[in-house]
């Protein structure tokens, strides 16, 4: 039985994956981030412009955060990311194709508490007067989820942090503050003087301190990380720009942003671009209010982001690519490397390819979907750049159910979808067709897919089991040159966390994940005999220009770590240029062995260390490196690396110009 | 046909000690199992067999003689005789000085009180005494409860983080303590007894409250806590394990400042960390047991103030202190909003219980300084003199006392 129902398209919209989660989600007062894309024409476009533009019901239900100061606000430009908080009705509105169409694209992130938004902050002016630093100074940024700011590490001294910033997204506000609409910011007066007031007799109560912070709230049931011994922010910020007290190190300060835990009961599917582009602008403007002493320059910058995804053109055209880079060319009076993790990818049969060839060539890619996953599945098919819409709508996407039903889709427009039914006429998810305009060009088939279980009466749920994704090329399309490339959405959560999402992945009995001795096969073998690929596992957002992306090593046998994404990304004509990007940059130690995975580094708790892996660990130690760098060298961070790695010929598709292996932390590690 | 071993059955009076596992409530001394070395004292027989002993003595007891001769009268209620006694006997005499201190009363209502009174013995021989208050525990409200349930679903979510603690917790967690002040049974077996007597004194207090109070289980407000324990059968508040944990990180304390050493005493202003960390130790046993999910905050709370109060007590009973602590817990003032927090409590660096606890202008629980003329109890004066020296310094510039 069919489950297609051509009667059944939806409505024209700007971004489908915000269109299917905000329907699946269905609560009207919910607050949401999402990540508005700008574009004003010749003119440009302000926030203040863009605030004026919207009806008087839409500004009951959208508040643009204060961290846009009153002179961000009156700046226009041509094309920008503006984060926002805003509920459902304003959110469809504002995706709906045929209104606002200053707004390009909505990308919906993740709910927001009510009680984490202060309705009343107001935007300030930017302050006038600069602080000064050391005249070595190198500012240290982090963006991550968990950040314990009162660990020892982060401490200039017993009752002195080194963290001069901190934001931290989805906590209870300052209300007496004020300077925050989502969360909370803090400045190392503030940090000092809440140590001092939960110190008792010489010794920071931390539980007191981060209660405080409203880093953990137990009489909320949501879930805080740095609950936990383990934290994947205190981790990272420690490898990146930790050092005992007793270092005295004056020369590298902290600002970080904590991003919401991705643990919300949220089971739409989630994402932190939103979070992130607060998190940027923040940071970006904290780091422009200092100045190296006795002189009028800023301070170099290096920021590191250990957060990866599997979606996305993987061209560096991708929005949170463009993200990075309008921060990084923001300020171009202020040196600014990043560093970013490769992604963990390389085995999780994530990734495949559709090829397309002759006329009704038909190529087909087996997902399984876990029972008792959560949260919605989404997979993305990207078509090859350079294809014009009449040879795009003869590419059929066909989706079998594991009950057998089979929807056939050949997107007969620029923008359009359809529901998929089951045999009882339910929708248990939807394909859609969007062309990403420029920068990226190209075509994106998206299907989504409903959790398999919900304990939710209300959800609708999809069946788990084997669905076939198949593509075919009907008559009257020539042939085709490439093939389609496939990424499902990575949706993990770790068990027992909500919001419960299971990972789905691709099976084929001609994908061999072992070798000889019983060994992962960590490279695509040649010739490749399945259609799933390692090749091009690298995180969505690690292939734009500027960012230095760093794999995963263990350090004991030298090779890259199993699970470390490898290169390379696809090129079009619209990918960015200077340098060009094929695969990951370097590679720093993700791993002491293959019997001690991970490395040593901070646990939540001062005092504590705890053993964490992934290029999540690899790209703070990097950036640990860079930051003694940057301030001498002349370029990029990515053409330092390659400088100082002897600018190789060769780039190796897992650890690009080569590993850096000796990296220091100034703590025992093995 | 063999003779009956019955006769030497009395041996079996040893078997007294088993009394002590009436105390298995506290399995978590198990860790501490060194006490079994006092099965050496078991060995009269020396596991030999009773029929060898019997055909022994036929063979070389002869005719009956004029024994015994030269006896003279033992040491009647004296102290002396304490070394002499297994510690399943000593044991009941600590039971009998700590217990015949205290007294409850109950006042009903929708959040009832139980009080325990400490008695402040007549000179002379006469029984009898006069009564002041210890302390005083009212429960919280239902509805309170219902909020304060609000915290069993946030501290569900470290669950994971905390299952080797937890589970490790569910005996008393005397191993924890001996993490932070050296225990062990070969160098602090007078120790162990003292806090086992305490500890001893402490269940039998707080058992009495949980009975009178009668406090609901978090398991029997909501389907959804699912504790990852079994839940006791008695009732929630006070927590057993918050008063005990207090009790035992203040004891241990107080045997640490009464010891010689001078890294156990009282830093001034440069703070005092091993209290510190002892309480730090007692609240996150006492929290462990609202993320495994068979307690309220709230009940930590109540625990904490008895089992400070009570550590108060047996110190004064023990080391002739004059000074003891009388407290109050009105659980109906407790804004049930509020997380246990033990700084609200107590001091570590003066080892003071604050004089009042509250929310705003709401004060929920008091602490009064209390003075008394009453001498240590023999027995547990014993007892503590012996642990006290337990943690005198052994360095140089600081010789042991009894060399």
């Amino acid at each position: 039985m069919a489950v297609q129902d051509v009667n059944d398209p939806l409505e024209d919209v700007k971004n489908h994956l915000t269109d299917f989660r905000l329907t699946l989600d269905g609560g009207t007062d919910q607050w949401w981030s999402a990540l508005l894309t700008l574009q004003g024409g010749s003119a440009g476009i302000s926030i203040d412009g863009f605030i004026e533009m919207i009806t008087p019901d839409m500004a009951q239900a959208l508040i643009v955060p204060v961290v846009y100061s009153v002179s961000d606000r009156a700046v226009a430009h041509n094309r920008f990311f503006l984060s926002v908080i805003a509920r459902k009705s304003a959110l469809d509105m504002l995706n709906r194709a045929d209104s606002y169409p200053v707004v390009t694209n909505v990308d919906l992130g993740t709910h927001v508490d009510k009680a984490h938004i202060d309705f009343d902050a107001e935007p300030q002016q930017s302050p006038i007067n600069r602080t000064e630093v050391a005249k070595d100074t190198v500012i240290m940024a982090v963006i991550d989820d968990g950040i314990a700011i009162a660990h020892n590490l982060f401490r200039a001294t017993q009752n002195s942090t080194r963290i001069i910033h901190a934001d931290l997204l989805a906590v209870v506000p300052d209300r007496v503050a004020g300077d925050a609409t989502y969360g909370r910011r803090m400045n190392k007066a503030e940090i000092d003087r809440l140590m001092a007031e939960c110190s008792v007799d010489g010794i920071l109560d931390e539980a007191a301190f981060y209660r405080a912070t409203g880093q953990i709230n137990y009489f909320s049931p949501s879930f805080d990380p740095i609950s936990q011994r383990r934290s994947h922010g205190t981790h990272v910020t420690a490898l990146a720009a930790g050092y005992p007290i007793d270092a005295a190190v004056q020369n590298r300060p902290i600002i970080c942003a904590a991003l919401p835990a991705a643990v919300t009961r949220d089971v739409t599917g989630q994402s932190l671009l939103p979070s992130l582009a607060l998190a940027l602008h923040s940071l970006s403007n904290v780091a422009q209010q200092y100045v190296l002493a006795g002189t009028t320059e800023m301070p170099p910058v290096v920021l590191n982001f250990s957060y990866g995804n599997s979606s996305g053109p993987h061209d560096g055209t991708d929005e949170t690519s463009a993200l990075l880079e309008w921060y990084a060319a923001r300020v171009p009076d202020q040196k600014l490397w990043m560093t970013l993790p490769s992604g963990n990818d390389n085995l999780k049969e994530g990734h495949g390819v559709l090829p397309l060839g002759d006329e009704d060539c038909v190529s087909s890619l087996t997902m399984v979907a876990l029972p008792d996953d959560r949260t919605a599945s989404h997979v993305e098919i990207w078509v090859p750049f350079g294809l014009d819409q009449d040879t795009i709508s003869r590419i059929q996407i066909s989706v079998t159910t594991p009950w057998g039903e089979t929807c056939d889709f050949a997107p007969p427009g620029a923008c359009c979808g359809q529901k998929l039914r089951d045999g009882s006429g339910r929708v248990i998810g939807r394909i859609s067709y969007a062309f990403k305009p420029e920068p990226t060009e190209r075509g994106v088939f998206t299907i989504s897919i409903a959790p398999t279980y919900s304990l939710d009466q209300n959800i609708q749920t999809a069946p788990a089991g084997r669905w076939d994704i198949t593509a075919t090329a009907l008559p009257g399309a020539g042939r085709f040159e490439g093939h389609l490339e496939v990424w499902i959405r990575r949706d993990e959560s770790q068990p027992g966390y909500n919001p419960g999402g299971r990972q789905s992945y691709f099976v084929d009995p001609q994908y061999h994940r072992f070798g000889a001795f019983g060994m992962p096969v960590v490279v695509d073998p040649v010739p490749e005999t399945s259609l799933i690929r390692r090749a091009g596992t690298i995180s969505g957002f690690a292939c734009g220009q500027s960012p230095v992306v760093v794999a995963s090593m263990t350090k004991k046998t030298g090779e890259p770590s199993s699970y470390s994404a490898s290169g390379p990304v696809t090129h079009t004509p619209n990918s960015p240029v200077t340098p060009s990007r094929t695969t990951p940059d370097t590679a720093a130690k993700g791993d002491d062995s293959l019997v001690l995975g991970g490395v040593i580094s901070a646990g939540t708790s001062s005092g504590s260390f705890v053993r964490m892996n992934g290029t999540s660990v690899a790209a703070p130690r990097l950036a640990r490196f860079a930051a003694d760098h940057i301030a001498a060298a002349d370029g990029s961070g990515r053409e330092f690396v390659f400088e100082y790695l002897g600018s190789p010929d060769h780039l190796d598709h897992r650890i690009g110009a080569g590993a850096i292996d000796e990296i220091k932390v100034p703590w025992r590690t093995s | 046909m063999s003779l009956p071993q019955n006769g030497y059955n009395g041996y079996n009076g040893y078997n007294g000690y088993n009394g002590y596992n009436g105390y298995n409530g506290y399995n978590g001394y198990n860790g501490y199992n060194g006490y079994n070395g006092y099965n050496g004292y078991g060995g009269a027989g020396g596991g030999v067999p009773a029929q060898a002993l019997i055909t022994n003595r036929d063979g070389i007891v002869g005719t009956q003689l004029e024994y015994p001769v030269h006896v003279t009268p033992g040491l009647p209620n004296d102290t002396r005789n304490r070394k002499r006694l297994t510690a399943g006997m000593r044991a009941s005499i600590f039971d009998f000085a700590l217990k015949s201190n205290l007294e409850m009363t109950f006042e009903a209502g929708t959040c009832p009180t139980a009080k325990l009174w400490r008695r402040t013995p007549k000179s002379g021989n006469q029984p009898g005494g006069d009564y002041q208050e210890l302390v005083s525990l009212t429960a919280p409200s239902p509805d309170q409860l219902k909020e304060q349930l609000k915290y069993l679903y946030g501290y569900a979510n470290i669950r994971q983080d905390r299952v080797a603690e937890i589970a490790s917790q569910v005996s008393v967690p005397l191993p924890f303590f001996a993490s932070i002040g050296f225990l062990d049974p070969a160098r602090t077996p007078h120790t162990l007894e003292f806090l086992d007597a305490a500890l001893r004194f402490c269940v039998y207090a707080e058992m009495q409250m949980k009975y009178a109070l009668a406090v609901k289980r978090p398991i029997e407000m909501s389907p959804q806590v699912q504790p990852m324990i079994q839940t006791p059968t008695h009732g929630s508040l006070p927590s057993g394990h918050s008063t005990e944990s207090f009790l035992t990180a203040r004891l241990i304390l107080e045997l640490m400042r009464a010891s010689n050493a001078p890294q156990y005493q009282n830093a001034g202003k440069k703070g005092d960390h091993w209290g510190e960390m002892l309480m730090r130790q007692a609240a996150r046993i006492a929290t462990n047991r609202t993320v495994a999910g068979v307690h309220y905050p709230v009940d930590s709370v109540a625990g904490a103030i008895l089992g400070l109060t009570l550590a108060d007590l047996v110190t004064s009973l023990s080391a002739g202190d004059k000074h003891w602590t009388s407290a109050t817990f009105d659980g109906s003032s407790f804004n049930a909003h509020e997380d246990f927090d033990w700084h609200q409590l107590y001091c570590a660096r003066t080892n003071q219980q604050q004089s009042e606890s509250k929310h705003g202008n709401q004060v929920w629980a008091t602490a009064t300084s209390q003075k008394t003329k009453s001498k240590a109890e023999p027995a547990l004066a014993w007892l503590w003199k012996r642990a006290v020296k337990e943690w005198d310094d052994l360095s140089v510039g600081h010789a042991d006392p009894e060399t």
